[in-house]
């Protein structure tokens, strides 16, 4: 199963594809302080994202692979305050 | 390729043939609802057989027709002239898809935007009111349609707004920059799917990952959420927002299943030096910035750059400060125009966002971005610099040609050619006002006959476009020039566009459509075939077992009248096959005719006669090129202006008639228009300015020989060189081409009244069957077709009335003409022992004729080759052909000879 609830959390695991959506929109409604945890999660159908979105839902945990993470991250408020990307860089020498 | 598909594309052709023919049908008379209703089902047929393949640009187009036709059909809107136009060249762009998956198997993405295009221009009529002016209908979609589709730039600094461009990351930003210095094109692309896409299940999202060259992207609601309790799920309000270092061509091939649903920029990559983060107003950047404005002004690059890195180790990374010194060096290493280092420097010292909108920016904009994507991407005209080299390169190699054009009898078409080439070109390169000097400079090589003004004029060019290439600033700032150029120019003449015209050659259909009885025929015939060959053994089997020789000559001589038989029926069954009727060529003419009367503002009615008329098919292949290039020559010269006719009491609208019929064993092909007709004294001065003739040929030669001068090589009388002709060389193309099939061409014209062209062309080039006489001891042979009998007169019944000899034979008189006389042969014709002549009764025009021959032989069956080489122009043999004995039979023309 792509989609997991336990307690108030929601675990993405590996594809969540766009049957989901339906199922994730129901189980919102009924638990008002969800969290969502995309940690083994590789792709999300935009069906769902959208739910989430509009949810307004929080993440308690951010997808493994980084290139979804970076999608993901400005969607949601989060609980952690530490991801709020922070651009670092280090300095070009003239050559 | 598979069978479906080749199905496909043989039916896609015959669909699209025909809803050619419809849509003009329908222009003449609109109210016609079966033809309407047949309109609507084969562009509905034909849509629904290109979605059983991944061809989504022709469904698109398609399906776009299909609805615009339905609203057509249910009255909802007027058919109309433009209405018809965009159809036809939405079928056009379907045509030129349907070749381009049959050379390559598969549909370009580079035709995406365009089929999306033709979709929006197509749909752009049924939202618009139905009242609006029918004539004004059809710019006005298409733009719309254009800037909707491709979202095109009017002005090269269209960047989405800086507040958007702040939400990407300052080093994906940075990194887009660096990618852009070194020669990748920007765009910003917002996605915005199909609200249904989820029920066609679509992924946007991870389309969007997977977009090629992506550097960052986003999503955004496209509007706030309701309350969960009234969400859709599935109901897509996404939409995606990239940034992407790619081409136009890939973006294409990725979201080739929905460009509509795509706005695409180009993205200038100074419009990503934005600084971010706080304390903008800062005393220590002011102070800093004044003294780098200095120093740029100065040229101390190397200071700037030293006095820069000091102060970005002095100032902390997250201050606005920071980030601008940090772009400042950036842009400094990688030497960005001296206009945007002193924007920027300037926006640091007042403490404010760079604004590169700003006016007198925009150049700088344009010269700091190497490469950028400027023009229209959806204009083919719009040139990227790789395009420009070739542009010019194709200019050097004119210079080589000029240098080589000495041949006096072919140099106007080597400088036509030229000048052509050379007007595309700087047409092309955004320069159409220096055509002008093309054209000067050709009709001074013409009039001197030397290729060196025109030589000159080119090298000019060269000189200025070496002076352009050492400032590659110049040459891209001239790109945007280009393109705007080139879409009003295409877009102004209407000109056909995917390189597809309406009097382009057919696709050589390799697919012939035979009639089943045909086939059934040649299966019925094989089978005898075979049990012909099955008593041979028996043959054999009687001359081993000791028949008589006589015996066994009359058994293979029967047995050689039934495989005779066979064969015949065999040859005449495949010629069967082969027979294709003249509209195979004549149905192009109603678009062709269309097209280019309504370009040269002319009104043309085209009658087509005889279209049933059957030749062979390498004969009606043969036939097509020709024929356009005369219907060309008709419409453009022979035909006047509405005003003209009607100044000479004619009617206004021009007539051409095609009309085919058969005679004898010729397809005669006639092709008359009631235009001006042809000045033979035009012609002739005209023939001895080009060098054809010289001026006392040019009074010598009567009127009907003047006019034949138009088949002389490079003969061109227009004043002006069009695209349609008067590039001195249709008529003698057309002359050669008849020629290799053995066909001939007539020409007659009388001015005021119109010129009529006649084609001749043989109706097969295989078997033929003759007749084999005797005369002066050689064989000649004598076309079957044009004997009428063979009878022997007593020397007695053959009278003399003056020089000539004739006979009266059963109670008519026939003209008589001894062989050996039309031949040049001295010997008196001979007698048999009854003192009789042989006399070969022929056709000729509507008299018999009879030729007094030696001797007649039997009749046989030869294949016909033309005499070639020097003997070509022996008169009076149609050719040579081979005999079972391994001899040589030369077969008389007698229609040449008496």
């Amino acid at each position: 199963m792509a989609l997991q609830f336990v307690d108030s959390c929601a675990h993405f695991v590996d594809t969540v594809g766009v049957e989901e959506a339906e199922v994730l929109l129901d189980w919102l409604q009924k638990t008002p302080d969800a969290v969502i945890d995309f940690g083994p999660c590789t792709h999300v159908h935009p069906a769902n994202l959208q739910v989430l979105m509009a949810a307004n839902a929080s993440v308690r945990a951010w997808p493994a692979e980084t290139r979804l993470a970076d999608w993901l991250r400005p969607l949601f408020p989060t609980p952690e305050p530490t991801v709020a990307p922070a651009p670092k860089r280090k300095r070009r020498k003239a050559a | 390729m598979n069978p479906l598909l080749t199905q496909f594309l043989s039916e896609a052709r015959d669909f699209l043939q025909s809803i050619a023919e419809k849509l003009m049908q329908l222009e003449s008379a609109p109210n016609d609802n079966e033809a309407m209703n047949e309109l609507f089902r084969a562009v509905h047929t034909l849509k629904g057989n290109s979605g059983l393949f991944d061809f989504p640009e022709m469904t698109r187009v398609l399906h776009a027709g299909e609805d615009l036709l339905d609203a057509v059909r249910e009255e909802r809107l007027a058919y109309s002239r433009a209405l018809a136009d965009q159809l036809l060249d939405a079928m056009d762009f379907v045509g030129m898809l349907c070749d381009e998956i049959e050379s390559r198997g598969a549909i370009g993405a580079q035709h995406a935007s365009v089929g999306a295009e033709l979709a929006a221009a197509l749909r752009e009529f049924m939202t618009s009111d139905s009242d609006s002016a029918p004539d004004a209908a059809p710019a006005a979609p298409a733009d719309l349609a254009r800037a909707v589709a491709s979202n095109t730039p009017d002005s090269i600094f269209l960047a989405p707004p800086a507040e958007e461009l702040l939400a990407i990351p300052e080093d994906i930003r940075r990194a887009a920059w660096q990618r852009a210095h070194d020669g990748a094109s920007l765009y910003w692309l917002c996605y915005t799917p199909d609200e249904q896409c989820f029920f066609q299940g679509e992924d946007p999202f991870f389309l969007a990952q997977q977009t090629p060259g992506l550097l960052w992207g986003r999503i955004t609601a496209r509007e706030a959420w309701p309350p969960l309790a009234e969400l859709d799920a599935y109901r897509c309000l996404l939409r995606f927002d990239l940034l992407l270092a790619i081409t136009r061509a890939e973006i294409d091939q990725h979201f080739r299943y929905v460009p509509e649903q795509l706005t695409l920029t180009p993205l200038p990559a100074l419009a990503l030096v934005l600084p971010v983060g706080d304390g903008k107003d800062s005393a220590e950047g002011e102070d800093f910035a004044s003294a780098a404005l200095h120093q740029l002004e100065t040229g101390s690059l190397d200071a700037l750059r030293h006095a820069t890195t000091v102060m970005l180790e002095l100032a902390s990374p997250q201050r606005w400060l920071a980030s601008a010194l940090r772009w400042l060096l950036l842009l400094l290493d990688t030497h960005a125009a001296r206009g945007a280092v002193r924007l920027l420097l300037e926006s640091i010292r007042d403490g404010a966002t760079p604004d590169w909108r700003q006016s007198g920016t925009a150049d700088a904009a344009a010269q700091a971005t190497p490469a950028p994507p400027h023009g229209d991407p959806d204009t083919p005209a719009a040139l990227l610099p790789r395009a420009n080299e070739v542009a010019w390169e194709i200019l050097a190699w004119q210079g080589e040609v000029l240098a080589q054009a000495s041949r006096v009898a072919a140099l106007p078409g080597h400088l036509h050619a030229a000048a052509t080439t050379l007007r595309n070109c700087l047409r092309a390169l955004g320069r159409p006002d220096d055509t002008r000097r093309v054209d000067e400079a050709l009709n001074e090589a013409l009039a001197t006959s030397s290729a060196a003004p025109l030589a000159a004029c080119l090298q000019r060019f060269l000189a200025e476009a070496g002076a352009t290439a050492a400032a590659p600033v110049a040459a891209t700032a001239a790109a945007p020039a280009s393109s705007p150029v080139a879409t009003t120019a295409s877009d102004g003449e209407g000109e056909p566009r995917f390189g597809r015209r309406a009097d382009d050659l057919l696709p050589g259909s390799r697919t012939l459509k035979v009639d089943q009885a045909k086939i059934d025929r040649l299966m019925n015939l094989i089978g005898e075939m075979v049990v012909a060959k099955n008593a041979l053994p028996y043959l054999a089997a009687r001359a081993e077992s000791g028949s008589s020789a006589r015996e066994m000559a009359r058994e293979i001589k029967a047995q050689h009248a039934v495989i005779n038989r066979i064969a015949e029926e065999m040859h005449d069954a495949i010629m069967q096959v082969r027979m294709l009727p003249v509209s195979f060529v004549f149905q192009r003419f109603p678009r062709l005719v269309r097209d280019i009367s309504r370009k040269l503002g002319k009104e043309v009615s085209l009658v087509v006669e005889g279209e049933d008329t059957e030749a062979d098919k390498n004969v009606i292949e043969a036939l097509a090129d020709p024929l356009v290039h005369i219907v060309r020559n008709s419409l453009d010269h022979g035909l006047e202006n509405p005003q003209e006719r009607i100044a000479a009491g004619k009617a206004a609208a021009g007539r051409i008639a095609l009309t085919a019929r058969q005679e004898a064993d010729r397809v005669l092909i006639e092709v008359r228009d009631d235009g001006r007709g042809i000045d033979p004294a035009h012609i002739r001065r005209k023939a001895v300015e080009k060098g054809i003739i010289d001026a006392d040929t040019a009074h010598r030669i009567s009127d009907q020989e003047a006019i034949n001068l138009v088949f002389a090589a490079g003969f061109s009388t227009a004043e002006q060189v069009s695209d349609l002709s008067g590039r001195g060389v249709g008529m003698d193309v057309v002359r050669d081409a008849l020629e290799k099939v053995s066909g001939t061409v007539t020409l007659e014209s009388e001015v005021g009244v119109g010129t009529c062209l006649r084609l001749s062309l043989p109706l097969s080039m295989a078997v033929n069957q003759v007749m084999v006489i005797e005369s002066d001891g050689q064989a000649f042979g004598v076309a079957m077709d044009c004997v009428v009998e063979t009878v022997r007169l007593p020397r007695s019944s053959v009278h003399t009335i003056k020089d000539s000899l004739a006979a009266v034979l059963r109670g008519r008189i026939v003209p008589l003409r001894p062989l050996n006389t039309l031949l040049g042969i001295e010997a008196p014709p001979l007698c048999n022992e009854a003192d009789e002549l042989a006399v070969l009764i022929v056709r000729h025009g509507s008299d018999n004729v009879g030729v007094i021959v030696d001797d007649f032989r039997q009749t046989c069956d030869v294949i016909l080759k033309p005499l070639d080489g020097i003997l070509d122009a022996l008169p009076g043999y149609s050719g040579s052909a081979l005999m079972g004995d391994g001899s040589v039979l030369l077969v008389l023309n007698l229609k040449e000879l008496i």
